[in-house]
């Protein structure tokens, strides 16, 4: 990736995220990065797309705080991709729901992510749109250009495509390692 | 133009000619590379068939009794479990069974754009869509979020928000009621109870009796004509011989059985495959009669209505072949069509075809994701990454589009997963298969790669990612004139990997110029280039020799570190053709 | 591809003339440039990183509508400087590229598609995730875009639930966002 920005082109916090300066990141005190997680240039997180509807178990949140995007470790989110909490009617009125991704995701360019939750070890190619309060397991790989039409569940080793999103494929048994991001998250130099 | 990204794929020697009929007891199975020795032949990836033996690395597994490469093909499955891969609910088995492979709870598909259904309320508390609108009362419908679909089109709607499968069941298109299988099954069942019961034989006179409550000539869907056909002909059954009427119980036909299937030919060629007992007990069977049974008359205007439709309705009206397809009965209208349940997904195991080894084996819980047992090809054999050489020009969009006539170098990095010394032999056919013949050279067929060592998952997981930062290093070193691909020499080595170098002149992919330039192939059939002709794809063929001892192998342990000072050393052996993509070849 | 039009416009690039509802809400590093007039209704939401570029052609946007972060609307390249009206309960998902004549009530325009030049959208369409509608295209009241552009037309007569939940929608939406409005006066 492009790296000439002066001033290099990622901040590290404390706890190893590799943040671009160019990302556009709105809302930053409702988003938990657990670490190590990369964020490219131009990623647009929506953290103030908060809940509203009241939550009967607190938001999730740690201290009482609101969280409306919750991210793992090693995630790594390719240039332009959006993360949106989702929102929907719920008793008559709207409210955003949190989007939780877990560890090890990694999401391609362009790709805009409106899911509720995206579990571990989950790739998802450049120019796909993850709709509304899709749930996405474990070890999931989503191909390149797919919509994944909102509420869907895709269960885990599956290989998604299409226009509406179907499962294609299984993830064999041999590719369960390639899943792993930490060596990508090395590679990412300041 | 579409990137290319290189590729290294595997074939699976079970596809070799002839099916494995190795015993069970047998020493490892018959040297792969001794038979192509024998007749000599270049494995050629543009076949036709070749697609079908070609596997990345990533899909194979691996048995460690046969000592051999498994592919999709040559491993048995078994199904572990069986799961909705919507709602994520375990199904039984013995619910498979009886109720068929679709989830029965509430997870359907939209018949138009198969994007899962959601139940919503008709009538929402003040308003809204969506799933969660369930908690108000009132008819609910089935919505489709990405099409916009609503079960209210074909006039279905629900009185409960769950359990919309066995509701769906009930009603017809249009709204009206169906009469399910399971109920026909129950007043079959009644009917027969009533027939054993009473002392009248006489068939024709039970049948009156039965007609009480449904009407004998109603026009039924296929599946409920099909639940009448089947409770028909096992009542019939039943009756021809007693003793298997105990087999038919719960719905199951109980056709696994020998006995029961030769029963059922018997039925239709006149008894020749019916065991002597049934032969002697059973009178004539008859056919089925009315609806009740199953008989359903083909009356000639039954097909003006439809013709009817499609003139008025148009072409709009009817559904497309995928929409059809996904449909379990023949549907011709959108208006016909009903979501389709979930089909349900299996979690499986793979057992080695030869040897009946379990392969693989994951955990039965549909949500968790680890593996009991997990021999997978590539903690086996060595896997192979490509480079290119020389570092990208600028000007050059990809490092993969290769100039035809040019030599272009490769670097092939051999990454070694076992904890032994391993021996390779690479070998390639000095001219690719094919109407454009490139000229391949290995410089280095023959190397070492030094054994894996401990902390394997670490090593696992730098994976080739690791290697290539190594490598980085090497090109920079090559710009620098530093050392220059040489004959029989490995180019870098790593603790576990070997880079080599293959030297690939393209051809040129014009079809104009002498005769004599152009291979026989092509000679035969000229014409415009085929899909996919300009990628350069070099077959390879890859034999690995290793020394590992013997003890270790059979405890199936990979993890085994005692290098065997006393331990009897058995050498092993692996021969398999690869066919790596470097690249594509640039069109004038 | 909607990345590699993203020039990089900062927002002091020249203002465009607006008129705008007091009861807009625009949220921050929207993007409003060209010469032509922007016209933006009461209790319609902006959301941040939004362009709106009336350069080639003024734009009318009615009430209560959603634009989202990431679309692009306007004409993009000279053309008929008729202009473009979008009606009320109107909503454009994430990264879409609206260069309509004008876009009819309720439709909803969803992530990633594109609705090319002088094109005319009917009430309470609906086009899917990047679907497509060509230039000068008329499509019909109620359609349904999805798939690879496959079409239908939907009956299920729930427009104004649609139109009422967009409306709550807006309401949170203006809770959320923080208004950026006094920047673009």
């Amino acid at each position: 990736m492009s790296k000439k920005a002066p001033k290099g082109e990622y901040i590290e916090t404390d706890t190893g995220n590799k943040v671009s300066r160019r990302s556009q990141i709105i809302g930053t005190a409702n988003i938990i990065l657990g670490g190590k997680t990369v964020i490219q240039a131009e990623v647009i997180i929506r953290g103030d797309l908060l809940r509203t509807y009241p939550s009967s178990s607190g938001d999730g949140g740690k201290g009482g705080h609101p969280v409306a995007v919750a991210i793992g470790r090693y995630c790594f989110f390719a240039r332009a991709c959006d993360l949106r909490p989702p929102g929907k009617m719920y008793k008559g009125t709207f409210s955003h729901y949190p989007l939780k991704i877990a560890d090890h995701v990694f999401i391609g360019p362009s790709s805009i992510i409106e899911a509720a939750l995206v579990g571990s070890h989950v790739n998802i190619g450049a120019n796909c749109i993850i709709g509304k309060f899709v749930i996405i397991k474990d070890f999931v790989r989503v191909l390149n250009g797919t919509v994944v039409p909102p509420n869907m569940v895709i269960p885990s080793f599956s290989v998604v495509a299409g226009i509406p999103g179907r499962v294609v494929g299984e993830v064999s048994e041999g590719e369960v390692d390639g899943f792993d991001l930490r060596d990508i998250y090395r590679s990412i130099g300041n | 133009m579409s990137t290319f990204m290189p590729y290294a794929y595997f074939q699976c020697p079970c596809t070799d000619s002839f099916p494995q009929s190795r015993n069970l007891g047998d020493e490892s199975p018959v040297s792969v590379s001794s038979s192509f020795d024998q007749d000599d032949r270049t494995f050629d990836p543009r076949a036709p068939r070749a697609n079908y033996s070609l596997y990345p690395l990533e899909h194979l597994l691996y048995c460690e009794d046969c000592h051999q490469i498994r592919c999709p093909r040559c491993v048995l499955d078994e199904i572990v479990t069986w799961y909705c891969p919507n709602c994520l609910f375990e199904v039984p088995s013995s619910t498979v069974k009886s109720e068929g492979n679709r989830c029965t709870r509430s997870c359907f598909q939209c018949p138009i754009c198969i994007a899962p259904l959601s139940v919503s309320s008709v009538e929402p508390h003040p308003e809204g869509l969506g799933a969660e609108n369930l908690t108000v009362g009132g008819p609910y419908v089935l919505n489709c979020a990405h099409c916009y679909w609503s079960s209210k089109e074909i006039g279905i709607q629900f009185d409960k928000p769950n359990g919309i499968f066995a509701q769906l069941a009930k009603i017809k298109n249009g709204g009206e009621p169906i009469i399910t299988a399971r109920e026909r099954r129950k007043d079959r069942e009644e009917r027969n109870r009533d027939t054993s019961a009473g002392p009248a034989v006489d068939e024709d006179g039970v049948q009156e009796e039965r007609a009480a409550n449904l009407d004998p000539n109603e026009i039924l869907d296929a599946e409920s004509q099909f639940s009448n056909l089947k409770a028909f002909y096992q009542s019939q059954l039943a009756e021809a011989s007693p003793t298997s009427a105990l087999t038919f119980s719960g719905g199951d036909y109980g056709y696994g059985s020998p006995g029961a299937l030769s029963r059922i030919m018997g039925l239709y060629t006149g008894g020749s495959f019916a065991d002597k007992k049934s032969k002697s007990k059973k009178g004539m069977m008859r056919e089925a009669q009315d609806a009740l049974e199953g008989l359903q008359i083909v009356s000639p205007t039954s097909e003006d209505e439809i013709i009817n439709r499609l003139q008025t309705e148009g072409w709009d009206s009817t559904a497309s072949t995928v929409q059809k397809d996904e449909q379990s009965t023949y549907t011709r209208f959108i208006n016909d069509l009903r979501p389709i349940a979930h089909l349900l997904r299996t979690k499986r195991a793979k057992r080695c075809k030869t040897c009946r080894h379990i392969l693989s084996k994951p955990e039965p819980k549909v949500q968790t994701t680890r593996f009991r047992i997990r021999l997978v090809a590539l903690n086996c054999i060595p896997s192979i990454s490509i480079n290119p050489l020389s570092p990208l020009l600028p000007g050059q969009k990809s490092a993969f589009l290769v100039t035809p006539l040019k030599p272009t170098q490769f670097l092939l990095t051999f990454t070694n997963p076992l904890f032994e010394i391993v021996k390779v032999n690479i070998a390639t056919p000095a001219q690719t298969p094919g109407r454009f013949a490139n000229k391949v050279t290995v410089l280095c067929p023959q190397f070492e790669i030094g054994a894996n060592t401990d902390a394997w998952e670490e090593a696992l997981r730098e994976g080739s990612k690791g290697i290539e930062r190594e490598k980085r290093r090497t090109k920079a070193e090559a710009t620098e004139g530093q050392h220059q691909a040489e004959a029989g020499k490995v180019w870098e080595r790593g603790r576990n990997w070997v880079s080599v170098v293959v030297e690939v002149v393209p051809a040129s992919l014009s079809f104009e110029g002498p005769d004599f330039m152009k291979s026989e192939e092509m000679l035969r059939d000229g014409g415009a280039l085929r899909e996919d002709e300009d990628v350069l794809e070099i077959p390879v063929f890859v034999r690995v020799d290793w020394e590992a001892d013997a003890a270790h192998d059979e405890s199936g342990g990979l993890s085994g570190g005692g290098r065997g000072e006393s331990e009897v050393r058995e050498k092993r052996e692996l021969a398999y053709w690869c066919v790596l993509g470097v690249g594509r070849i640039a069109q004038d | 591809m909607s990345s590699s039009k993203r020039v990089s416009t900062a927002p002091a690039a020249p203002k465009s003339p607006t008129v705008l509802a007091p009861t807009l809400v625009i949220g921050e590093h929207a993007v409003l440039t060209g010469t032509y007039l922007i016209t933006l209704g009461s209790n319609t939401v902006v959301h941040p990183r939004t362009k709106l570029n009336s350069t080639y052609a003024p734009i009318t946007i009615g009430n209560n509508c959603i634009i989202s972060e990431r679309s692009i609307i306007g004409l993009q390249s000279p053309g008929s400087d008729q202009g473009m009206t979008i009606e009320n309960g109107v909503v454009v998902e994430v990264g879409a590229i609206v260069e309509a004549k004008s876009i009819g009530e309720g439709s909803i325009i969803e992530v990633n598609a594109k609705i090319g030049k002088h094109a005319v959208l009917g009430k309470h369409c609906k086009i899917g995730p990047m679907c497509e509608v060509g230039e000068h295209e008329i499509v019909p009241d109620f359609t349904v875009l999805f798939g690879n552009g496959m079409r239908r037309i939907d009956r299920s007569g729930v427009e104004d639930l649609k139109l009422k939940m967009v409306a709550r929608q807006v309401e949170i939406l203006r809770k959320l966002i923080p208004n950026n409005l006094a920047k673009f006066k």
